[in-house]
């Protein structure tokens, strides 16, 4: 039942946070929470570690339920959650927030409520309520910087993840018409590979896709990054984009294995190789900084995809290591992009532009920043050691096991394509042009946040058992 | 991981470079002297370890640290004969690099951030040495690539960037390789460690056709950072790198992870007897064999005297894969020394080059006519070098050559022989003309660009003494060869127990 607490502490975090910005316990307060969620994770995360899965059910009335599974793989997204949403809280000023409206709090601890019912939930209902408001608070924090551009992006996205919903539950209504059930183990049972089944799983998957921004459905995904405020993209590129494949992940756990000798694995891993070449020669062909991350974001996406084929192999070992593989990409990504994402901003601070030519000279005068770069980008190109590089072993282990040679030279291969990008910014940085020694530095607590976020990458890299251990027998 | 002081040893070998890398970061640039101490320090207190190790393991004490660090996967450090062999090449010759550095980079910008990166790339190096399994290894080979590339673009300039560019992506390129390679092994047989003799000889013969394809991936992985032909196009691009960087990639790091990635593949994987077995031998033989031919032939059309020095290296390096393929005792004698004590002629070689450019502002070959009388003890270690590298007796570089050359005549692989002596006529044709110029030529009107850095000595003592000293080394290391605890006699003791099994 504690479990509960993961959803009912952010919540009461975002009622507390419509308290007047200017009182003088705001920002104790605001610790205070901060350090509780932590807390009460990494408990949860070791209770599940120790004690194994525990299923929950809440009554929701009119005799429908919450269905709530804390397992190891959302408790680890629930870990990533509460790291990303601390620094990303911390890197927004807990004390004074030049540049973010008081509204930004309550809408981020909501978003981290929602979020964390995400990876817990099991039953369509649940999910479904998840996803839906999900995209709507994402939607409203999209709109926050208040630019002309930024409304726009937010209108399509807006757009992008009703459709998304709606066509999620059609999706689920078609499934709840066949078996009569909306919970997804339940269901893991009962499926079997007719047209209903079919129809509705191909809309959901459609459905989450299009929120996801899986190619080719991410046309909305650049603009409303590169225009939103930084904390919300750092949440939204870090976490949010994640929820979507992640509630794909479950129900492809649930339905696809009647389905695996139809075409629909190959899709999705062709889809995936798609999005990492499309992504990463767009993001490599960008001249301006949060663009170049928010490509980086379609091309990673793609990575999780390759995994899903790879779920649905016929040993359980492989089938396991390709969901450790995908769980712990998630997570890589998760804290990599985070990290990411607040160096464009400093950066962007420092050089006052967001130009990529423009950073000639930052290594000398921001190390911490590069430094910062260097380690999230060593992830995302998934160089050892590093949580992505474990995550990249684990997946193409298993794509070599199970005799797709072809996956495993597309999971090295975007190794290298990720590296020409990250490289093309140090590259610029290192660039020795006219002396200019004047920088804006960013304050030391944000430049802090986005190192431990990057150090942790580092760290996740050194040792992934005490995660991975949690991932046993999750995928079979 | 056990708490006996053994298994921290190699750890405390990486953590004396790596603390030193986390410190300088953090250091102002201005602190000069508290940079230079904290460098040198960690550079001695290496050795140190290192020492002990080595005198450990002769008489057959084990350190090994491991933990699992993915399902399946151990990280291995350990001190095996054919570890330390490498591990002490790197830290003595890091001490002198440290040194020649400090003086060479005086009075330029980041300094912070390049001795920063310069402890990183021996850490990896030492990795790459104690590396217990292939997974450990390339680990560090990565590491190594990632921290040398911010030395190679140092500069910051047009140029700098642009090699920087060709360097990563040769070097990452080969490294991407290397993964497939390291994971299809590792889907064929597990975590397989690396054990004098090797370990993949007990693997089903059912295997045997897959385990020779997975061998063609290494090498061709390893081969990028070896330099060998075709993939050798970044190191002479990398040559506009600051001098001591040259030394490291050419003489301590990068060229020598790539050989001695090789010896570890074939010695302590396969195993030498295993991988012959598989007519593997033979092709790396051949690919060697072109590389030092086409590196002397490149070497003699150079103008400027670094770009020499580095199709030099090509040809060089390779020496150790040709004594690789000299299936026996005495070929492997030859390889392994030859890694140790190419190491030490060409970073003299490189030294001297750095202090005439320093010094004289000369780099091209033609403009070093009479050097010698302006710079006589830069001049004698360069021809110390130099004549090493041909392979005269005494030096380092006869020792070499002699147990490679009986080596290809005791595997009747005389061909081989013939590309050594073909080797031989051309290193004398591109080192003997400029040896003729520094000492019998007249100068021939002003020095470039002329400094005067030291009052008593030809150039600044920081910039000198390292080369003199590793030019002493070369005659040591000939000379001293039959002593216990010389380049020689460990790589016998080394070779004698890749045969026993």
């Amino acid at each position: 039942m504690m479990v509960t607490g993961l959803i009912a502490l952010p919540l009461l975090a975002a009622l507390l946070s419509l308290l007047p910005r200017q009182h003088p316990l705001w920002a104790p307060m605001q610790t205070l929470l901060l350090v509780a969620l932590n807390l009460l994770t990494l408990a949860l995360w070791r209770q599940v570690g120790a004690q194994g899965d525990a299923l929950i059910e809440l009554p929701l009335g009119a005799g429908t339920h919450w269905l709530l599974q804390a397992d190891g793989a959302a408790m680890t997204l629930a870990l990533l959650t509460c790291w990303v949403g601390t620094a990303t809280l911390v890197h927004s000023g807990l004390r004074r927030s030049p540049g973010v409206p008081d509204a930004f709090w309550p809408l981020a601890w909501l978003l981290l409520a929602v979020l964390n019912l995400v990876w817990l939930g099991t039953d369509l209902l649940t999910l479904y309520i998840g996803v839906e408001v999900l995209g709507l608070v994402a939607v409203a924090m999209m709109t926050l910087s208040g630019k002309p551009e930024a409304l726009a992006a937010a209108l399509r996205y807006l757009f992008a993840t009703l459709l998304g919903s709606m066509a999620y539950l059609v999706g689920a209504g078609l499934l709840f018409a066949e078996y009569g059930t909306l919970s997804l183990p339940a269901l893991a049972e009962v499926a079997s590979a007719n047209a209903a089944t079919g129809t509705g799983f191909a809309l959901m998957l459609a459905g989450l896709a299009l929120k996801a921004a899986v190619f080719p459905l991410h046309g909305w995904l650049p603009a409303a990054h590169a225009n939103a405020l930084l904390p919300v993209s750092v949440l939204h590129s870090a976490l949010v984009v994640k929820a979507s494949v992640f509630v794909m992940m479950r129900h492809w756990l649930t339905l696809a294995p009647p389905f695996s000798d139809s075409a629909l694995p190959l899709v999705m891993a062709s889809l995936g190789t798609l999005a990492i070449l499309w992504g990463s020669v767009l993001a490599l062909r960008q001249t301006r900084l949060k663009l170049l991350v928010a490509w980086s974001t379609v091309a990673q996406t793609g990575y999780l995809l390759l995994a899903f084929p790879l779920l649905l192999a016929d040993d359980p070992l492989l089938r396991q290591l390709a969901y450790q593989g995908l769980i712990y990409q998630m997570l890589a990504h998760g804290l990599a992009k985070a990290a990411l994402f607040m160096v464009a901003g400093h950066l962007i601070t420092a050089t006052g532009s967001d130009r990529i030519s423009q950073l000639t000279g930052t290594s000398r005068h921001l190390p911490l920043t590069l430094l910062t770069l260097g380690l999230a980008g060593i992830s995302l190109m998934g160089m050892p050691p590093s949580a992505g590089f474990a995550a990249k072993w684990l997946m193409a282990s298993s794509a070599l096991g199970s005799g797709a040679i072809v996956w495993m030279v597309v999971l090295i291969a975007g190794g290298l394509l990720s590296a020409a990008y990250i490289l093309k910014l140090l590259r610029e940085a290192f660039r020795e042009g006219p002396e200019r020694d004047v920088f804006e530095h960013p304050p030391r607590l944000q430049k802090m946040s986005a190192f431990l976020l990057s150090l942790l990458t580092l760290l996740l890299g050194l040792s992934t058992l005490p995660v991975l251990s949690l991932l046993i027998g999750g995928a079979v | 991981m056990s708490g006996h002081w053994t298994s921290w040893m190699p750890l405390l070998v990486l953590a004396s470079s790596l603390v030193t890398a986390l410190i300088i970061f953090t250091l102002p640039e201005n602190r000069h002297i508290t940079r230079g101490l904290l460098n040198l320090t960690g550079a001695v207190i290496k050795i140190v370890l290192v020492v002990v190790m080595v005198i450990g393991v002769e008489r057959g004490m084990e350190f090994e640290l491991r933990y699992t660090i993915l399902p399946g996967v151990d990280f291995i450090l350990r001190a095996d004969g054919m570890a330390m062999f490498f591990a002490g090449l790197s830290s003595v010759l890091w001490l002198f690099t440290t040194l020649y550095a400090i003086g060479y980079l005086e009075n330029s910008p980041n300094r912070s951030r390049f001795f920063g990166f310069f402890s990183l790339c021996v850490t990896a190096t030492m990795g790459i040495a104690l590396a217990g399994n292939l997974f450990t290894f390339l680990l560090f080979y990565e590491l190594l690539t990632l921290s040398t590339w911010p030395l190679v673009t140092h500069r910051g300039t047009e140029k700098a960037l642009k090699a920087g560019r060709t360097y990563l992506i040769y070097t990452l390129t080969g490294g991407a390789v290397l993964l497939g390679g390291v994971l299809w092994l590792y889907g064929l047989v597990g975590d397989v460690e690396f054990q004098e003799g090797g370990l993949l000889r007990h693997t089903p013969e059912a295997l045997h056709g897959q385990l020779s394809l997975v061998f063609a991936v290494l090498i061709a992985g390893l081969a990028v950072k070896a330099a060998m032909v075709p993939v050798h196009g970044w190191l002479p691009v990398a040559m506009v790198a600051p001098a001591p960087v040259s030394a490291l990639l050419h003489a301590v790091a990068v060229v020598k992870a790539g050989a001695f990635g090789i010896v570890r593949v074939v010695y302590d994987l396969y195993g030498i007897e295993f991988a012959a077995s598989l007519n593997l031998l033979m092709p790396l033989g051949i690919a060697a064999a072109i590389t030092v031919l086409y590196g002397s032939l490149r070497a003699l059309a150079q103008s400027e005297l670094k770009r020499r020095l580095a199709y030099s290296t090509i040809s060089q390096v390779s020496y150790i894969a040709l004594g690789i393929s000299l299936f026996g005792p005495v070929g492997t004698i030859g390889a392994l020394v030859h890694l140790l004590h190419q190491g030490f002629m060409k970073i003299t070689l490189f030294f001297c080059a750095g202090n005439y450019a320093e010094t004289l502002g000369v780099h091209r070959i033609d403009e070093l006519d009479g050097a010698g009388r302006r710079m006589p003890l830069t001049s004698a270690a360069f021809t110390l070098g130099a004549f090493g590298m041909i392979g005269a007796p005494p030096l380092a570089g006869f020792i070499s050559k002699w147990f490679l050359g009986t080596g290809a005549i005791a595997a009747h692989m005389h061909w081989a022989l013939w590309v050594l002596i073909a080797s031989s006529i051309l290193n004398a044709c591109y080192f003997l003309p400029i040896v003729h110029r520094l000492w019998f030529r007249p100068q021939r009107g002003d020095w470039p660009a002329e400094q005067t850095l030291s009052d008593r000595f030809e150039t600044s003592g920081w910039l000198l003494w390292p080369a003199v000293a590793t030019g002493l080394c070369i005659i040591g290391a000939g000379l001293f060869a039959g002593l216990p605890f010389s380049p020689l006699s460990w790589a016998q003791l080394v070779a004698s127990r890749e045969y026993l099994q």
